[in-house]
C-alpha cells in the first residue's frame, strides 16, 4: 500500500496535484450535488465555457497571471448567468434557451479575444489546466475558492434546501430567495474558474457533476448524498492520478473516465432507480400477476 | 382589526373579471368559495394574498407573510432528498432563520400535527413515496405549524380521498377556533354547506355569500351589493 503511495511522497508535483484535487472536490462536490437535484446539471457545462472571455480578457491585461485571469472568468461566468436569469424574467422565455444564447455568445467572444490577439500555445494551456503543474498561486485559489464555498454552503444550507424543494417558499421570507439563487450560482462559476485553472474544464465540470449523480443512484438522504459525493471525488482524483502516474496516461481524462465507470455500474447496478433491480422488480410483478389470474 | 375585509373590490388580469360589493372573513370564520371554471376563484384567491394587485377597490387583511397559501398545482420538487418530518419542521424556518436549531417546542408541534394528520408512519418517508391523500395533508401540515392568521386554500380537495378530506376538514376546524380566518376554494357544494360557516358562490361576475349559521342550507344566496 504504501508502495503504491510512494509517488506522493516521493515528488513535489504529485503532491500539489494531489492537494489540488482534494480540495477541489471537497468544494466542488458538494455544489454539484445540489446541482444534480436542481436539475441544472448542464448548466456546469455551459458556464464553464462562458467563463472565457474573461479569462481571455485577464490573460491580455496582465499577461500570465492566475489572479488576473480567475477574476476574468469569475466576472464573465457572473455575467453570463447574471444576464440569462434577467433575460428570462423580463420575459417568458424560460431561462435555459438564454443561457445558451449567452454562453455562445461569450464563448464565440472568447475564441475570437485569444485568436485575434493571443493565439499562444502557453495560453491554451493555462486555460485549460494541468494537474501535474500546478503552481502556488493556483493552488492558492483552489483553497480560498474551497473555504469560501464550505463556509456559504453552511450557511446558505437550510434556504438552499427549501428553495430546491419549492421554489415559491422563499418568495414571502423577504429575499432570501434571490440571495440564495445568487451566492449558489457565484459559487458554481467560483468553483468552475478555481478548477479550470488547476485542472482544466474537463475535470472542473466533472469532478462537480458526475459524483453527485453518481451517489443520487445510492443514497436517500441528502447528507449522505454529500459525504458520498466527496468521498467519490476523491478516490477518483487519487485513482487517476496513480493511474496517470504509473501507466502514463493524461491525468484529467483519467480520473473522469474512473468517474465514469462508477456512473455505468451504478446505471445498471444501483440501489435507487438502477436497471438491474428495476428489470427485476417488473419480473416479480408480472410473475405475480400470472398467478393471481390462474 | 383581524381578517380580511373587502370593499368594491374589482379583480382580474386586464379587465376586471369580477367585482365584490362588501364582504369579509372574520377572526376564526371558515368560508368555502365555490363557482364555476372561469369564474374568477384563483383570481380572487391571488389576489387576497397578495400575488396580483386589485384593479380597483380595497382589500385590508393581515400582512401578506401571515397569510398561508396553498396553491392548487404546488411547485414544490417531490424528488429532492427531504423526509415528510424534515419538510414540515422546516415551516418553522421562517421563526428560526438559516442558523439557528429548531426548538423542542418546534419538534413537538410538528410531532403532534403529524400525528393529528395521521402521517407518524410516514415520517421519515421521501416525498415521492406519498399518495395524493397523504401529499396534501403534508402540504397543509407545513402550512399549519407557521399557524399563520389566515389560510387561503385553493382546491386542497382535488383527487383525495374520504379519509384525508375529513382529517383536513378537522384541523381547519381547529385553526378556525384558535382564530384562524380560512378560505377554501372548492367544487363540492354540499361539502361546502356541510362543513364551513359561511359560504362564497361567484357566478356571473359577483360574489354572492351566504351564511350557513343564519339560514341553514340557503334555498337563494343573496347578493351582496354595497
Amino acid at each position: 500500500m504504501t508502495d503504491l503511495l510512494y509517488p506522493f511522497v516521493e515528488f513535489d508535483f504529485m503532491r500539489r496535484a494531489l492537494a489540488g484535487s482534494l480540495i477541489i472536490s471537497l468544494s466542488a462536490a458538494p455544489v454539484g450535488v445540489f446541482m444534480v437535484l436542481r436539475r441544472i446539471s448542464l448548466m456546469g457545462d455551459a458556464l464553464s465555457h462562458a467563463v472565457l472571455p474573461g479569462v481571455a480578457i485577464g490573460y491580455l491585461v496582465a499577461g500570465l497571471s492566475v489572479t488576473a485571469m480567475a477574476l476574468g472568468g469569475l466576472l464573465a461566468g457572473c455575467l453570463v448567468a447574471l444576464a440569462s436569469g434577467l433575460s428570462s424574467r423580463w420575459s417568458t422565455v424560460p431561462e435555459d434557451r438564454n443561457l445558451a444564447a449567452w454562453y455562445l455568445i461569450a464563448l464565440a467572444l472568447g475564441v475570437f479575444l485569444i485568436s485575434v490577439r493571443g493565439g499562444s500555445v502557453d495560453l491554451m494551456h493555462v486555460l485549460f489546466g494541468a494537474a501535474l503543474g500546478l503552481g502556488d498561486a493556483a493552488l492558492v485559489w483552489v483553497g480560498a475558492t474551497a473555504t469560501a464555498t464550505i463556509w456559504v454552503l453552511l450557511m446558505l444550507f437550510r434556504p438552499l434546501v427549501f428553495d430546491s424543494v419549492d421554489p415559491g417558499s422563499l418568495s414571502n421570507q423577504g429575499s432570501w430567495g434571490w440571495v440564495t439563487h445568487g451566492a449558489f450560482v457565484v459559487l458554481i462559476v467560483l468553483n468552475l474558474v478555481a478548477g479550470l485553472h488547476a485542472m482544466g474544464t474537463l475535470m472542473a465540470v466533472g469532478l462537480m457533476i458526475l459524483p453527485g449523480t453518481i451517489a443520487s443512484y445510492w443514497c436517500q438522504r441528502l447528507d449522505s448524498l454529500l459525504v458520498m459525493a466527496v468521498a467519490l471525488a476523491g478516490l477518483a482524483s487519487v485513482a487517476g492520478l496513480l493511474g496517470s502516474f504509473y501507466a502514463d496516461w493524461p491525468t484529467s481524462p483519467t480520473v473522469i473516465l474512473g468517474l465514469g465507470i462508477a456512473y455505468l455500474l451504478s446505471v445498471l447496478l444501483g440501489r435507487r432507480q438502477g436497471l438491474v433491480r428495476a428489470l427485476w422488480f417488473r419480473a416479480v410483478q408480472t410473475k405475480q400477476s400470472k398467478e393471481l389470474r390462474k | 382589526m383581524s381578517g380580511i375585509h373587502l370593499k368594491g373590490l374589482r379583480v382580474g388580469y386586464e379587465h376586471p373579471l369580477l367585482t365584490v360589493g362588501a364582504a369579509s372573513i372574520g377572526a376564526g370564520e371558515r368560508v368555502a368559495l365555490t363557482g364555476d371554471n372561469g369564474s374568477g376563484k384563483s383570481t380572487l384567491v391571488k389576489t387576497l394574498v397578495g400575488l396580483l394587485s386589485p384593479l380597483g377597490g380595497r382589500c385590508t387583511g393581515p400582512d401578506r407573510r401571515q397569510i398561508g397559501y396553498l396553491p392548487q398545482q404546488g411547485r414544490e420538487d417531490r424528488q429532492f432528498p427531504v423526509s415528510v418530518y424534515e419538510w414540515v419542521l422546516s415551516g418553522f424556518w421562517g421563526k428560526r432563520g438559516p442558523l439557528a436549531a429548531f426548538s423542542r417546542s418546534d419538534h413537538s408541534s410538528t410531532n403532534d400535527l403529524l400525528g393529528r394528520l395521521g402521517l407518524l408512519n410516514r415520517c421519515e418517508a421521501p416525498l415521492n413515496e406519498l399518495s395524493g391523500g397523504q401529499w396534501q395533508r403534508t402540504r397543509l401540515a407545513r402550512l399549519l405549524v407557521q399557524r399563520f392568521d389566515c389560510l387561503v386554500l385553493d382546491e386542497p380537495f382535488n383527487n383525495i380521498d374520504e379519509m384525508s378530506q375529513s382529517l383536513i376538514l378537522k384541523e381547519l376546524q381547529t385553526a378556525a377556533q384558535a382564530g384562524c380566518s380560512v378560505l377554501c376554494v372548492l367544487h363540492d357544494m354540499a361539502l361546502a354547506r356541510r362543513a364551513f360557516d359561511t359560504h362564497w358562490h361567484l357566478c356571473d361576475g359577483r360574489l354572492h355569500s351566504a351564511d350557513l349559521h343564519q339560514t341553514g342550507s340557503p334555498a337563494r344566496p343573496q347578493s351582496s351589493r354595497a
